[in-house]
């Protein structure tokens, strides 16, 4: 019955693949897993030390985080606002080259529903919210296990936002976020504050990536969601990005403009990407700073996203900018 | 504020008062569930169904169409979801084409197994008793292939109970939400909650669907084989 | 945005393109690594499963005891997604592994996978071989082990090896979700894929994956065609497949 058909479709992709191996190849760019083997920066350093094997795993979260704890990787890539890095006793390395951008908490918000009272609403929740804080707020919720809406709740009322004393605002408004707890708790907090002066706010969390919820931006599912300011700017095609928040603002507000979405006043609070030791590691290798890396002469394992090798502030900023060699 | 603990247990597998803290969430999560796996069997019914029937009386056709359905079902979910979310967005349309694509394999293959499974002298009687080829098909062959629809739709609906979870992935708010927010936060109990749930309502709509199989059917004896 | 039949052939075109890169077939992330790997994983899992899952449906067929209760547990293991099981997994083992297998997390999901098919089917296999061989073994003198292997086996062959068919294709389909965990296999090309949106490789990974699925498939046919005895071949029962 079924097998003439089967049995020719396996044949065809057998051909095809096997014609595939012995065709030409193509200079390709991008290859996830071709050796960075550019050890920019000559300082005389030996081809042997600051090598590092990449392991993707994911993007600062619990698998990376369970290999640190285990051992199963030496170094890993994690978020500098994560409580538990210190809840951990773990050790950040300083990023002493700046090759990591600012990444500060910043709504992105559509412009057609942006409105003066909006603004003042959201400028209000992020002015007092500095990286301590944001920690903190994370901290109660991987270690408290607390919920994002509680979480931000209580924050607000102690900040003085809500109950909301300024003008109300009407209308509604449907807040978003990627699936990863802070970004959670940071729309909590815009939706919590828009709620407190007047407006009805629907709610759609836990979408996929930003590659999910940028585009769902854009098209006008959801209205407002937090974004970070600097790979916000590299994803809306910025070449570089300022050191200060104030002028990435500015620069991102331009590269967005014909999109129809615009971004607001960033908070002080940052979540940048960070190299992470455990203690043990710190002290065995002489670790404070990423820098560190390029004298250690064994072989580390570091584990990170699966774009990593794509990455400017992943594996070519590494390669480039502290003259690290990766394998796999 | 700082606890002096955690709310919850961190070690314990299910902390019960969190439980009783969010069943409003639970409860949501668990409706969204519910309705994603309806809507998606009761879609892929209603395209089986025709299919089926079609391929039931055309031999060449069933070849073919077993086998793209076959194929729709190797490529992981995940994958077809990437796919699709540029095009179709976020909305439950897009965690549906997946999900019902994975039921049509089931569901037609199971009809026409059903069909082919009414003894060929049972339609030699009818077709001596003087039915025409629509009769036997709608009188006699679906009632007695009526069994293995039943089956299929039993196994559909419990792989799209556990195939929704992954739909979590693009914002559907079901029970895997539970289980991914769980694990990404390292509570245990939240992802248990998650995972339990979604077992307990396979295995109850499991259960339902073979006792309506077994009402359905009152002349068959036999032990269902799947 | 919407679909077209451009943008489908744009997509399958890509995926083609990136499939015929010589590149991707060689080193550590390569096509031809990523599926021994693949294969490495689904095959140790799908061994294991059988080891577990045979001989308890051959006991238990042969014995026609506690039929009920095998149906329900392998209805049961059907209703666990895989999903739910890798992150349980993962949160106990971490990413420990084990030789050949693979991370133990993978390993545990894939095997809990493929026990309910071959369990139901075996189970029914062997409690459905007719009484007449039943006798006609014992009347020939063959112990009750004799008669289970050498009588009632060959019979129930055709459904046992669906089972071990539909299971090792679900296997096969869901050892993807190893890339979740940050192991190898053809997985790693979707998850990768989809972490840098690079759509061909995405869709190169699905095809890969689909296509090993199927021959499986077709070497599964053969193996029925030559195994089965000929009076034997029309049974066929499928039970039907789960993959996440």
């Amino acid at each position: 019955m079924r097998p003439t058909w089967t049995k020719l479709l396996a044949l065809l992709l057998g051909l095809t693949l096997v014609a595939a191996a012995c065709g030409d190849s193509d200079s390709d760019d991008g290859d996830a897993d071709t050796e960075a083997t550019e050890a920019a920066g000559d300082d005389g350093g030996d081809a042997d030390t600051g090598v590092l094997e990449f392991r993707a795993l994911d993007a600062g979260g619990p698998i990376t985080k369970e290999a640190l704890s285990a051992g199963d990787i030496d170094v890993a890539l994690l978020f500098t606002s994560d409580a538990d890095i210190a809840v951990n006793g773990w050790v950040l390395l300083d990023d002493d080259q700046g090759l990591q951008q600012i990444e500060n908490l910043t709504p992105a918000i559509r412009t057609e529903v942006l409105t003066p009272e909006i603004e003042t609403v959201l400028d209000a929740v992020s002015a007092p919210l500095t990286t301590a804080e944001l920690t903190e707020l994370n901290r109660q919720s991987t270690q408290d296990l607390i919920d994002a809406d509680e979480i931000a709740a209580t924050w607000l009322e102690s900040q003085g936002i809500i109950p909301w004393a300024g003008d109300p605002v009407d209308g509604s408004i449907r807040v978003g976020s990627t699936n990863f707890f802070e970004q959670e708790i940071v729309a909590e907090l815009y939706a919590g504050a828009l709620e407190s002066a007047g407006m009805t706010v629907s709610r759609t969390f836990q979408l996929g990536a930003r590659e999910v919820v940028a585009p769902a931006l854009e098209s006008g599912e959801i209205d407002l969601y937090p974004e970070y300011l600097g790979t916000y700017s590299v994803f809306a095609g910025a070449e570089s990005v300022p050191s200060d928040a104030a002028e990435a603002a500015d620069q991102l507000r331009g590269l967005l403009e014909d999109r129809g979405v615009t971004v607001l006043t960033p908070a002080p609070a940052e979540d940048r990407n960070g190299l992470v030791v455990t203690q043990e590691t710190a002290d065995t290798y002489g670790l404070s700073a990423t820098s560190d890396l390029a004298g250690v002469t064994d072989v580390l394992t570091f584990g990170g996203p699966p774009e990593c090798p794509d990455r400017d502030f992943c594996l070519i900023g590494l390669t480039e900018v502290y003259g690290l060699t990766f394998q796999e | 504020m700082i606890l002096a603990q955690p709310r919850y247990s961190r070690d314990s597998w299910l902390d019960w008062s969190w439980v009783t803290d969010n069943t409003d969430d639970i409860y949501a999560a668990t409706r969204e569930h519910l309705v994603l796996t309806v809507l998606a069997v009761g879609i892929g019914l209603l395209i089986s169904i025709p299919l089926a029937l079609v391929a039931a009386d055309r031999r060449r056709l069933r070849a073919p169409l077993l086998s793209v359905t076959g194929l729709l079902y190797t490529v992981p979910s995940l994958a077809l979801l990437g796919v699709l979310v540029p095009y179709t967005g976020l909305s439950r349309t897009t965690a549906l084409i997946p999900l019902v694509s994975y039921t049509l394999l089931i569901l037609i293959r199971n009809i026409i197994e059903g069909l082919d499974s009414v003894p060929g002298d049972v339609r030699e009687a009818a077709a001596g008793m003087g039915y025409t080829r629509r009769a036997i098909r709608w009188r006699i062959e679906l009632p007695l292939a009526v069994p293995a629809i039943v089956a299929g739709v039993r196994i559909a609906t419990v792989t799209t109970v556990g195939l929704v979870t992954v739909t979590s992935l693009i914002g559907q708010a079901n029970l895997g939400q539970l289980m991914v927010s769980g694990f990404q936060r390292g509570f245990r109990t939240e992802l248990m909650v998650g995972v339990l749930l979604v077992v307990i309502i396979a295995v109850v709509a499991d259960l339902v669907l073979s006792g309506l199989q077994r009402f359905a059917t009152p002349w068959t004896r036999r032990r269902a084989t799947s | 945005m919407d679909a077209s039949a451009g943008d489908v052939v744009n997509v399958i075109s890509g995926a083609i393109g990136w499939l015929t890169t010589a590149d991707h077939w060689w080193g550590n992330s390569g096509i031809l690594n990523r599926t021994l790997e693949h294969v490495q994983y689904s095959l140790a899992a799908v061994v294991v499963a059988v080891l577990i899952a045979l001989p308890i449906a051959i006991v238990l067929g042969h014995a026609r005891r506690f039929g009920t209760a095998a149906i329900n547990v392998g209805n049961l293991g059907r209703a666990v997604p895989s999903f739910a099981i890798l992150l349980v997994a993962q949160t106990i083992w971490g990413l420990d592994e084990l030789p050949v297998a693979g991370p133990i997390t993978v390993f545990v999901a894939l095997v809990a996978l493929g026990i309910p098919p071959i369990l139901i089917n075996a189970y029914t296999g062997m409690a459905e071989v007719p009484d007449s061989v039943r006798e006609a073994a014992a009347a020939m003198g063959f112990t009750p082990l004799q008669q289970a292997v050498r009588a009632e086996l060959p019979v129930a062959l055709p459904l046992i090896l669906a089972g071990v068919r539909t299971s090792t294709v679900q296997i096969i389909a869901t050892a993807t979700l190893g890339a979740v965990v940050g192991a190898g296999g053809l997985g790693r090309y979707i998850i990768d894929g989809l972490a840098t949106r690079d759509f061909d490789e995405l869709m190169g990974g699905a095809l890969l994956i689909a296509a090993l699925a199927i021959v499986v498939e077709v070497g599964f046919a053969a193996l029925e065609r030559t195994a089965v005895s000929p009076g034997l071949r029309r049974r066929t029962v499928q039970v039907a497949a789960t993959t996440t």
